[in-house]
């Protein structure tokens, strides 16, 4: 039996979903493969979407035309925007969402979608024909052929999972494992390594004793991740609960580590720096005493309770014995033990920035299987994924973004760039342009971007747009207007707690006074449609670039004077192993990551600015032989 | 993170006549502000001078004083050596005029040029042919070696080593400020903002240490100053040479050919140290290579160390003693030159020593350890006195580093600014991100000078330094 699509996806998860609905609502004929159709975009690990950094993420993958956010919204249990009492390029939206509501509303849309077709069932290996791809061979050998292929397989490939020294095959709970995929990509010379990632246990809400802990409760004010989502909760809100860990809880750990696989060099992959499990952290941090928890309902549909940090792999009778040491745990019953899962990566420096691998042509690689970890990572890189096939199929050129332009930017270019020893997640430290990444500027960013991807139907296109102009327009009237200094408005401004003025001044600079916000520039005289002013779609983003102007000016200037490196493209087929001026390793480095331009090559680590020098005169004499040769052309 | 910065439009100055004192000094600079910086201290030059074309007038400094008489020559762009607007100053060439020139160029805008930078941007604007790409190439690439080379050797106390700390200190303070945002959530024990400034103080003190050890080190006292000393044709012309690695002094078998001191300038381990090889001392016949023989007791009294040369084929002679029983022995070592000529070095030199104590002077006043053999021909012999000259300056002049490249106190400079702004913010508690920005900016500023690129160091830190996990 044969298919033939435009695109095939492999897998349906965060990544896999996004680039089926970017690549259908693109217009091309699009299948999405799973082997368990029941979990699409399921949550395997935490119940939350967002979080520092990662939540610029959903909002930059909205914009862009994405699903991820319009899903939290709707299901969203109880939200929280973080760092709010920090500076606004570092605060970060976060949603407990329901899991169950989640999943079931992503299976909707995938199937409700045009141009988009599922199939459940096992994908053994690729069809390819020399260095291209065209589509994939399924476990009954069956054959979809394809223009273009996108492998979001997750944590499946080769997964093993390991309670104690007991290992199943399997990615997740009650779902095998795939073998094929990355052992093929391994023989075509693909080097493809092990992670290690890990889940805590989940408790039943009936056996928890929830006056021992302490509730925590999200804020009232809601900010939706979707540009259009209505700032109304669609559910009831739900409270999450703090326990913590206890000597006793330690002793047990210390005492069973004998027990655990992590300790006895079974697991071979790497875990994650900033998500360990609970053994080590007892064993790293002999100092502290005791490491909190967080209990988080996953569903308003379920009795299933995450518990938040105490990820395990030790064997279930020890999670039983420990877990109960915990205040409200003592008579808690296990509904799964917590486990730790060791599966295949695709080192990522073999990727492209259009995430289209090296080796392989017009075949993708999206989400954990290019060794990110987080719901977010994954989905930013299936949109960009499937915007990309898309863009092959319709012979356009990629899109990528830059480092200075988005947080995806920053994903990918590190990925690519520098590889990763761990699962990769985002941090608001690793965008050097932090200031000017807000969530809050997100469209004034990537509106244009959106309008060229062409995701975002028309209406809501120009509802962007809208808001962009409603707010450079907002920005300029605050210049121009003025404020004089006289009896009514003294007194108006030290109602305000705000201090008199000595002279005439914009309101813009009256805004630069941190006491001031929008809705007080009204009373005073600002002469501006209410219903603007009033809009915090627009005002809070005006307030932000007011506030800070000083600072976003300065990382723009660092932007501009790193823009010529960003834009001096490298030649593909350049031969770093016999360009001068480099060491040995910076020839090697070059070599392997082929850096798309000048800045890109910086980045990477061990190459040195006298590295950049030569590439620049290297580039240099390169376009004066070019010139000499078509001299001597047109001599002849 | 990581910022990266094209430098390229920047406007630059530098001497361009070999460092030392000569006649006349020429200071060059260059890129598209050359003409308006250089007319801040140069006002008698036209708002539109021609092209190739002299001008004569005074130098100003920013409190209007006068600074010097010079003739400034002007290239348009296009019409230079590096291609780019170009002003050259030829001024009188005492170090300290030159310098002072040079910070006043880069008070009105400029910035002090990093190595073989005009002839950088001579070959990107075109200006150099493609044959000569390969030399600035081998240039780039030698820098870096020597580089390499020079943080391999730093010893203890050396200027790199004390970049690295306070590389290490930026990044525990920006560890601790990202600590605070990106992982807020998980309850870490971070320091106080008041401790994170006391720090981020402590940084900035030892920032401007290094600041002021360039003012100190390269401006007033020039660095440390070995004179070498020694009978007529003891080799003295042939070790300064080879210290030199060029032919700076003229080398005939004939005694006597040194009349006058030469003198010649290195950045050893980030010491600024001049060698003065100086005349022969006898019982001169004619009246200039007296003069010369006068001055080199004046270099014997003012130098710091004196490299004391003997000629190991004759061995201490009658006149070696004389001379050494005048010099203040703490400042001396003996070099045994013409090694090659003995068979038993160990022999030799116990002969040696023993001969010194039977003249009344007593060898263990000199420099540890009393004396260096060397042929004053080959590479090893260099290494063995560099090697000697690193420790003895580091026992001498204490563990201080001293900032020897204007280019590098420029960019300590701004790391201090930027470090000092960080801490401002800090107490003045605003939002961590920010005090975060110039910590970056300060830490880019030390990267510079240490000629690296950046890493993922601060969450390395984070992770190392706190526990998290959600």
């Amino acid at each position: 039996m044969k298919f033939h699509f435009d695109i095939v996806v492999v897998g349906a998860g965060h990544a896999g979903v996004e680039a089926s609905l970017a690549s259908a609502r693109l217009g091309h004929k699009t299948l999405l493969i799973s082997t368990n159709l029941d979990k699409i975009s399921g949550m395997s690990c935490n119940p939350s979407v967002g979080g520092l950094a990662k939540g610029h993420m959903v909002r930059e993958l909205d914009i862009l035309g994405g699903e991820m956010g319009k899903a939290a919204d709707e299901t969203c249990l109880q939200f929280k925007r973080l760092n709010s009492s920090k500076g606004p390029a570092v605060r970060g939206t976060r949603m407990q969402t329901d899991k169950e509501k989640y999943s079931r509303r992503m299976g909707e849309v995938v199937r409700a979608q045009e141009n988009l077709s599922v199939l459940e069932g096992e994908v053994k290996k690729l069809e390819l024909l020399g260095c291209e791809c065209f589509g994939v061979v399924l476990q009954d050998g069956s054959v979809v052929r394809s223009k273009c292929t996108i492998i979001t397989t997750g944590t499946f490939m080769n997964a093993v999972m390991h309670v104690g020294f007991e290992q199943t095959s399997g990615g997740r709970v009650g779902e095998p494992a795939t073998h094929g995929l990355s052992d093929q990509l391994a023989a075509f010379g693909f080097k493809v390594q092990r992670l290690k990632t890990g889940t805590p246990p989940r408790l039943n809400r009936q056996s928890i004793d929830f006056s021992k802990t302490i509730e925590q409760w999200g804020d009232q004010t809601f900010y939706p991740f979707s540009f259009g989502s209505e700032r109304q909760f669609k559910l009831q809100q739900v409270p999450c609960f703090l326990s913590r860990t206890t000597d006793q809880t330690h002793e047990i750990i210390n005492k069973n580590l004998n027990k655990s696989p992590l300790y006895c060099g079974i697991i071979e992959g790497v875990g994650p720096r900033y998500c360990p499990s609970i053994e080590d952290k007892v064993v790293r941090f002999k100092e502290k005493t005791s490491h909190q928890t967080f209990l988080e309902p996953e569903s308003l549909e379920t009795d299933l309770i995450y518990l938040q940090g105490i990820s395990t792999s030790l064997p279930r009778s020890v999670q039983d014995l420990f877990i109960r040491t915990i205040p409200g745990l003592e008579n808690v019953r296990f509904e799964r033990y917590g486990y730790a899962v060791e599966y295949d990566f695709v080192e990522p420096q073999q990727i492209f920035h259009s995430l289209e691998t090296r080796p392989i042509k017009n075949l993708f690689l999206a989400g954990q299987i290019n060794g990110t970890s987080g719901y977010e990572e994954a989905a930013v890189q299936g949109l960009i994924a499937g915007i990309n096939a898309s863009a092959r199929v319709s012979h356009r050129s990629p899109l990528v973004l830059g480092r200075s332009q988005a947080y995806i930017g920053v994903l990918i270019d590190d990925l690519v760039t520098k590889g990763t020893q761990e699962p990769y997640r985002m941090f608001t430290s690793r965008a050097e342009h932090r200031l000017v990444l807000r969530e809050d500027n997100t469209i004034d960013r990537l509106a244009d971007v959106a309008a060229d991807v062409g995701l975002v139907p028309e209406g809501r296109q120009q509802a962007m747009f809208g808001v962009r102009e409603s707010r450079s327009a907002l920005l300029k009237e605050l210049g121009n207007q003025k404020l004089y200094p006289n009896e009514l408005t003294q007194k108006k401004l030290l109602e305000i707690g705000s201090s008199v003025l000595l002279k005439s001044i914009s309101y813009k600079d009256l805004l630069r006074r941190p006491e001031i916000n929008c809705s007080h520039l009204k009373g005073l005289g600002f002469d501006h449609q209410s219903d603007i002013l009033s809009d915090p779609n627009i005002n809070d983003s005006v307030e932000i670039e007011v506030k800070y102007d000083g600072y976003i000016k300065r990382q723009n200037e660092l932007i501009g004077q790193a823009a010529k490196f960003e834009e001096t493209l490298l030649p593909v087929d350049l031969d770093y192993l016999s360009l001068l001026g480099l060491s040995a390793e910076e020839r090697e480095k070059l070599n392997r990551v082929r850096p798309r331009t000048l800045g890109q090559a910086q980045r990477i680590s061990g190459v040195n600015p006298s590295a950049i020098q030569s590439l620049l005169i290297f580039m240099r004499t390169r376009t004066a032989k070019e010139t000499l040769l078509g001299k001597s052309k047109t001599r002849s | 993170m990581n910022w990266l910065r094209d430098h390229s439009q920047d406007t630059i100055c530098a001497q361009s006549t070999a460092s030392g004192e000569g006649a006349i000094a020429v200071v060059r600079v260059s890129g598209p502000k050359a003409l308006v910086v250089t007319r801040s201290l140069a006002a008698f030059l036209p708002e539109f001078p021609e092209s190739h074309k002299i001008y004569f007038g005074y130098l100003k400094s920013r409190s209007n004083q006068d600074l010097d008489q010079v003739l400034v020559s002007y290239f348009k762009q296009g019409h230079s050596f590096t291609g780019e607007e170009t002003l050259e100053i030829n001024c009188h060439g005492s170090a300290a005029l030159v310098n002072q020139v040079l910070a006043e160029l880069i008070y009105f805008g400029a910035r002090a040029a990093d190595r073989g930078e005009f002839t950088f941007r001579a070959f990107m604007n075109g200006k150099i042919d493609l044959v000569q790409a390969e030399s600035v190439l081998a240039l780039i690439q030698s820098q870096s070696l020597e580089m390499a080379f020079e943080a391999g050797r730093q010893l203890k106390g050396g200027l790199s080593v004390k970049l690295e700390e306070i590389e290490k200190n930026v990044l525990f303070c920006l560890a601790h400020l990202e600590a605070n945002i990106d992982f807020s959530e998980e309850n870490i024990q971070s320091i106080s903002p008041t401790d994170l400034a006391r720090k981020g103080f402590d940084i900035a003190h030892e920032i401007r240490a290094l600041v002021t050890s360039f003012e100190r080190g390269n401006i007033l006292a020039g660095g440390c100053q070995v004179a070498i000393v020694g009978m007529p044709n003891a080799g003295k012309s042939s070790l300064f040479n080879l210290l030199a690695r060029e032919e700076r002094a003229i080398v005939t078998e004939v005694p006597g050919t040194t009349r006058d001191s030469i003198e010649f300038k290195f950045n050893l381990g980030g010491r600024l140290v001049s060698f003065i090889d100086t005349a022969g001392i006898r019982q001169a016949a004619e009246t200039i290579e007296k003069k010369g023989i006068e001055k080199t007791f004046l270099w014997i009294d003012r130098a710091h160390l004196i490299f004391y040369v003997v000629d190991s084929g004759l061995g201490l002679q009658e006149g070696d003693l004389e001379i050494l029983k005048k010099i203040d022995l703490s400042k001396v070592i003996l070099i045994f030159n013409k090694s090659d000529l003995i068979a038993d070095h160990q022999l030799f030199a116990d002969q040696m020593l023993c001969w010194l104590e039977i003249s009344g002077i007593d060898s263990k006043l000199l420099l540890k350890p009393g004396f260096l053999l060397t042929s004053a021909l080959n590479e090893s012999d260099l290494n063995v006195i560099e090697q000697w000259l690193t420790s003895t300056l580091v026992q001498k002049t204490g563990q201080e580093p001293t900032i020897v490249q204007r280019r590098h106190f420029e960019l300590l400079v701004q790391a201090l600014e930027k470090i000092e702004m960080a801490c401002t913010k800090i107490i003045e508690g605003e939002s961590p991100e920010i005090s975060a920005f110039f910590l970056y900016e300060s830490l880019s500023s030390i990267h510079q000078i240490q000629g690296k690129s950046v890493t993922d160091d601060v969450l390395d830190r984070i992770f190392k330094e706190f526990c998290i996990g959600k």
